[in-house]
């Protein structure tokens, strides 16, 4: 069936008075060939009613809606076709560039062009067949207070649970809590741990499959179609079909041993919080040297004050737990003294009431301070404390020294993993190899890693979730809640973030939120966030494929597995659809129906360039669409204008941009070429990781490439913008379009 | 510095008036707001977390807590509802009592429960007083027996003065034991607390009592202002009132061996009877602005303690019943009303001097020896703002 192209102009918000709409009108209908092209007011719902009523009735399958931003339409009033673009002629140019100017109408003349040839090229995207089978049960790893919740909140809402556990016994390090911190108001008393009641609920319920001293043996699939084989005396045979995991695995106290001058295992008199804890519940505080009862207790922070990295794992769950503990001994005898010394106590949102009641008590003594070394005289222990709130430094006799233990998290490394067993093979293979004394050195650094497997998932980036500082699973909680940068699979509780048992517990509920979330959206053929909702996928053409392995080792998802040699095996429910896959590949054999490599370069094309310099350079921006399209939007709103000759594409991610774009732009005569993405690094904020890192190598070699033709490198530039960057954004162009003057017109401009 | 937190210690000051101590987290707010507070260890900071140490020793010679005038603008901008400015007067109580000799009569002036040692100690000397009289004045009438109430004939001023005389000489002997102890234990304390130019003794000495005449430093207070009027009227009143009865007391001696029988009653233009007359009203007056504003002004002056009031009470008791005595001798009432008011007169004056290192009135020695102590190592009053 042949395209029937239709075209819908909007004469409202002053589009009218600043542009020839007249003129717009010829270029759908003329050069673009429309079959229909009619002009609108407003984006109200019922103008939208009418087009969607005229789009069916005149059967039109492409449809271009030229107005104001994609936010001002309500996204249900929108009509449906095989490819709806709409083009933004209000914030991009009437809001931002002088009315009735030339330049201006031939920039909403290209945009125009632009929308329609995105509009033509675009397929009709369909879900992925898979959808019809996606399984909605949930894998819960762990059942701590985090797994034992998110495994009781998902049965709650009706979906079947699998709960493996490692220990023969449920309820993780809750279970050994004497007291717990509060959790409601007034946040001032110690409250039962009430863990038997959790792990009471999550046997007795009959959505809830329990696997005790259970580990797990392998997973293959991705989201939706996981299958689960489990390891363990009481493992079922075979696979078990899992929708999404949530990995709750909690945590392992942090070591003691290093710090010599705070005396643990050199006085038995030291202990950590976790045997405080322990003689808390036995009910007797005694001595470890001569079982005398304890009367003063010093808690401080397990670390070298001197050394601030040392206190990696240090977290506000420390400083909770030393007021805990000070109160236990001050319950047990008011004539007790409970020292606090610490470098930082943190006691966040309403704990700071919990803080007060521990300080109002009189027989508990906080001051920041450095402990420096610690004796034993007299039977006692003599705790050197330097820098203190005191303003000197002081000497304190205790009976007992608490060390507070930073809270390791029981993760593994799943790219260190990978790479760890990469390097083996490589050594394996003997000196020849280049790689041979790289890999020799890797093996050294990453031996901590092995066999620390916990998921093993049958990822080609490695067999668990990656991991960003000190083993904490990737996340970016702030934009992605949960999020882990393998989809279908959630982070919760203490191997997430240090957590106290009540967040713990919220976190799961988030976590399984994510997970129920994600079960259903695959069920219906869509992706997950950021670009919920989306059906489209990627299709490969794998005849053309070089087996380069660039998408399979760039895809922030680890979506693509590759065969023995190397062909990528794409996986529908792993991918997150940023296209930066298509950005990768050499051999543009990726693309999406509705966002193609070609489609993206023929509206390239279809910009009309000046032929000569003519005092109009063109300037080609290619835009990540989650913050610099919006951030551009809102310079627009600010009443920010920039240069005329500039013609922006928003892309997924600027890691969805192939070089080829560009190479298409320098020789359709643009005379420059931004980029602008996200932030890139260890704080990054790209929505897929590393969008924008990995264009800025790509980058490099376009800067490359520019050299070998004789023209100038400066001519790409990628800027690394946020959200809010609205004032810069405008004026980086500016100052761009000034650097294009200097340098002057594209030489292969025309030709 | 080996440290022993008092638990114990910790407990009484919140029950004495420091009873939000422990809420401090050291943010410091108060040694900012403060505007009398010295660069160097400025209080009431340190003292805070002093006292939620329970570290009595070194509180007990501190000298800033006597540089604090009280005005309460810590109290009021604390963020944590610590009330810096009431701990500060609950630690001087302390010091009164952890100095005070013998060490028992500095628990006798703090609470309600030992009032009635305190009047039986009084009742027996002023019992042995008129004993002395009975005895030495044979002819003398006793008690409410006089139609016509006669002074010298109740109790002569020689006897009266004898007493008096024995006391007070008793009381500055305790006093200066208390101030000696005091003064060496904030020279160990508070060495080094300052690196600025030091002052020699006569020039620290003159200072602090030109501080002391003009109220210079309760004037930095600004919202202790109103405070500073009250208090200069009860100093100037009590000032006035000393002085008269001192120069009173050389008269009457004066008087015996000139066997001037005439002198008394003064007239009511005499430079002493004036003097004698405006202190006491000044007293009074005093003492109302004083106990109004204690009354009206509680998030300044803190919760008042039973010292606070014991202490206005007393100068009160004072002012009321010396103006009540000189009232009775001029409308010539009988015995059986004169009697009393003049035994309470008496009873009064007796416990202000007799109680006098033990009591807040001990303020002004131990605030006295710290000013000095403070100009002397240089702890100067930080820079007036620029106006």
């Amino acid at each position: 069936m042949a395209d029937k192209l239709g075209v819908f102009i909007c004469t409202g918000y002053g589009i009218a008075d600043a542009l020839d709409i007249d003129a717009l009108h010829e270029v759908a209908t003329g050069e673009m060939g429309a079959q229909h092209c009619e002009t609108f007011a407003s984006g109200s719902t019922g103008e939208m009613a009418a087009i969607r009523e005229k789009v069916q009735k005149l059967g039109l399958n492409k449809v271009v809606i030229a107005g104001p931003s994609s936010r001002s339409y309500l996204a249900s009033t929108l009509p449906e076709a095989d490819s709806l673009q709409l083009v933004n002629l209000l914030e991009w140019v009437v809001l931002t560039h002088e009315p009735n100017d030339e330049d201006t109408q031939m920039m909403a003349e290209d945009y125009l062009r632009m929308g329609i040839t995105r509009a033509q090229k675009a397929k009709k995207p369909k879900p992925f067949p898979e959808h019809q089978e996606i399984s909605k049960t949930i894998l819960v790893v762990g059942a701590g207070i985090a797994g034992l919740t998110a495994a009781y909140e998902a049965a709650d809402a009706g979906y079947d649970v699998v709960l493996v556990e490692r220990e023969d016994e449920l309820g993780g390090y809750m279970a050994r809590l004497h007291r717990s911190i509060p959790t409601r108001p007034p946040y001032r008393e110690l409250e039962d741990p009430n863990i038997e009641q959790k792990i009471a609920a999550v046997s007795t319920n009959g959505h809830i499959k329990v696997y005790t001293g259970t580990t797990i043996e392998s997973i293959s699939g991705g989201p939706g179609l996981f299958d689960v084989t489990l390891q363990g005396a009481a493992a079922p045979e075979g696979a078990i079909r899992i929708g999404a995991i949530v990995q709750a695995t909690g945590f392992t106290p942090a070591d003691p041993t290093g710090f010599e001058h705070l005396g643990f295992s050199k006085f038995p008199d030291v202990v950590t919080n976790v045997d405080f804890e322990q003689m808390a519940k036995d009910g007797a505080f005694l001595k470890p040297s001569n079982k005398q009862p304890v009367k003063n207790v010093a808690f401080v922070q397990c670390g070298d004050s001197r050394n601030p990295d040392t206190f990696s794992y240090a977290s506000a769950i420390m400083s909770l737990n030393a007021l805990k503990q000070a109160m236990y001994i001050r319950e047990e005898d008011p004539e007790a003294r409970a020292f606090i010394f610490f470098e930082h106590l943190r006691t966040p949102g309403q704990l700071e009431d919990f803080y007060r009641r521990a300080q109002e008590d009189p027989g508990i003594f906080l001051t920041r301070g450095m402990v420096s070394l610690v004796s034993s005289v007299g039977g006692h222990l003599v705790l050197q404390v330097e820098d203190s709130m005191l303003g000197e430094d002081l000497e304190v006799e205790v009976d007992l020294l608490v060390l507070n233990n930073g809270m390791v998290p029981n993760s593994a490394d799943g790219e260190a993993i990978r790479k760890y067993q990469d390097s083996i093979q490589i050594v394996k293979e003997g000196p020849g190899n280049a790689k041979y004394e790289d890999a020799s050195r890797a093996v050294e650094e990453l031996k901590i890693h092995e066999n620390t497997e916990i998921l093993n998932l049958d990822y080609r980036q490695g067999p668990d979730l990656p991991s960003l500082r000190h083993g904490y699973p990737d996340s970016h909680f702030i934009c992605f809640p949960y999020e882990t940068r393998r989809t279908g699979i959630y982070a919760a509780g203490a191997m997430r973030t240090p957590t106290d048992g009540a967040s713990a517990a919220e976190d799961a509920m988030g976590a399984v939120l994510k997970a129920i979330q994600c079960v259903e959206m695959l069920s219906r053929g869509e992706t997950v966030h950021p670009r919920a909702g989306d059906i489209s996928f990627p299709e490969f053409s794998l005849m053309r494929c070089t087996q380069c392995k660039r998408c399979t080792e760039e895809c922030p998802f680890g979506s693509i597995n590759e065969d023995e040699k190397g062909t990528p095996e794409y996986s529908v429910t792993r991918c997150r659809r940023c296209g930066i896959c298509l950005g990768a590949c050499p051999e543009r054999i990726i693309n999406f129906p509705d966002y193609s490599i070609g489609g993206v370069a023929d509206s390239i094309k279809s910009v009309e360039v000046p032929e000569e310099w003519d005092e109009k350079p063109r300037v080609l921006v290619l835009a990540c669409e989650n913050d610099a399209i919006p951030a551009l939007e809102a310079a627009a709103v600010h009443g920010i204008k920039y240069s005329p000759f500039v013609r922006v594409v928003p892309v997924r991610c600027l890691g969805s941009v192939n070089v080829v774009f560009i190479k298409e732009a320098i020789s359709a005569g643009f005379d420059g070429v931004l980029l602008f993405g996200c932030k890139y690094g260890d704080d990054y904020q790209c929505h897929f990781i590393r969008g924008s890192e990995l264009m800025e190598t790509r980058g490099g070699n376009i800067k490359e490439a520019l050299e070998q033709m004789s023209m100038e490198n400066e001519r790409v530039q990628l800027h690394q913008v946020e959200i809010s960057d609205y004032e810069t954004i405008p004026r980086v162009i500016d100052e761009f379009m000034e650097l294009i003057d200097e340098i002057g017109m594209n030489p292969f401009k025309g030709m | 510095m080996l440290v022993k937190p008092d638990i114990a210690y910790i407990e009484d000051l919140a029950q004495s008036g420091g009873s939000d101590l422990k809420k401090c987290y050291q943010c410091a707010t108060c040694s900012v707001i403060c505007p009398l507070s010295p660069e160097l260890k400025p209080y009431p900071r340190k003292e805070m977390i002093w006292a939620s140490w329970g570290l009595k020793g070194r509180l007990a010679a501190d000298p800033d807590l006597w540089l604090c005038h009280q005005c309460g603008d810590c109290s009021v901008q604390c963020p944590r509802g610590a009330r810096p400015g009431d701990v500060m007067a609950a630690l001087r109580g302390k010091t009164i009592e952890h100095f005070a000799f013998p060490a028992f009569m500095g628990k006798l002036t703090r609470h309600p429960r030992y009032l009635p040692i305190l009047a039986a100690i009084s009742a027996f000397f002023i019992g042995v007083m008129l004993l002395v009289q009975q005895l030495w004045e044979q002819d003398a009438p006793l008690l409410f027996l006089g139609s016509h109430f006669e002074y010298e004939q109740f109790l002569a001023h020689k006897v009266l003065i004898l007493f008096f005389f024995s006391a007070s000489f008793l009381m500055v002997v305790f006093a200066a034991i208390s101030a000696s102890r005091f003064w060496k234990a904030m020279d160990k304390l508070s060495s080094g607390w300052s690196t600025a130019p030091v002052e020699d003794l006569r020039s620290s000495v003159i200072g602090a009592a030109m501080d002391l005449i003009k109220h210079s430093r309760f004037h930095r207070c600004d919202s202790g202002k109103q405070r500073r009027s009250g208090h200069l009227l009860v100093f100037y009143g009590f000032v006035g009132l000393f002085v008269t009865t001192s120069i009173a007391t050389v008269l009457t001696f004066l008087e015996y061996p000139l066997n001037n029988p005439d002198l008394y009653p003064l007239g009511w233009f005499h430079p002493v009877k004036i003097l004698g007359n405006a202190g006491g009203i000044a007293l009074l007056a005093g003492c109302f602005y004083v106990w109004n504003y204690r009354r009206n002004s509680p998030d300044h002056t803190g919760e008042s303690s039973y010292s606070d009031w014991f202490f206005l009470a007393l100068l009160f008791m004072v002012g009321a019943t010396g103006i009540f005595t000189e009232v009775v001798r001029l409308t010539a009432v009988p015995s059986i009303l004169g009697t009393p008011v003049y035994v309470v007169h008496l009873l009064a004056v007796f416990w202000l001097l007799i109680f006098l290192p033990y009591t807040k009135f001990a303020h002004i020695f131990y605030r006295f020896l710290a000013m000095i102590h403070a100009r002397l190592n240089g702890r100067r009053l930080p820079d007036a703002p620029a106006q």
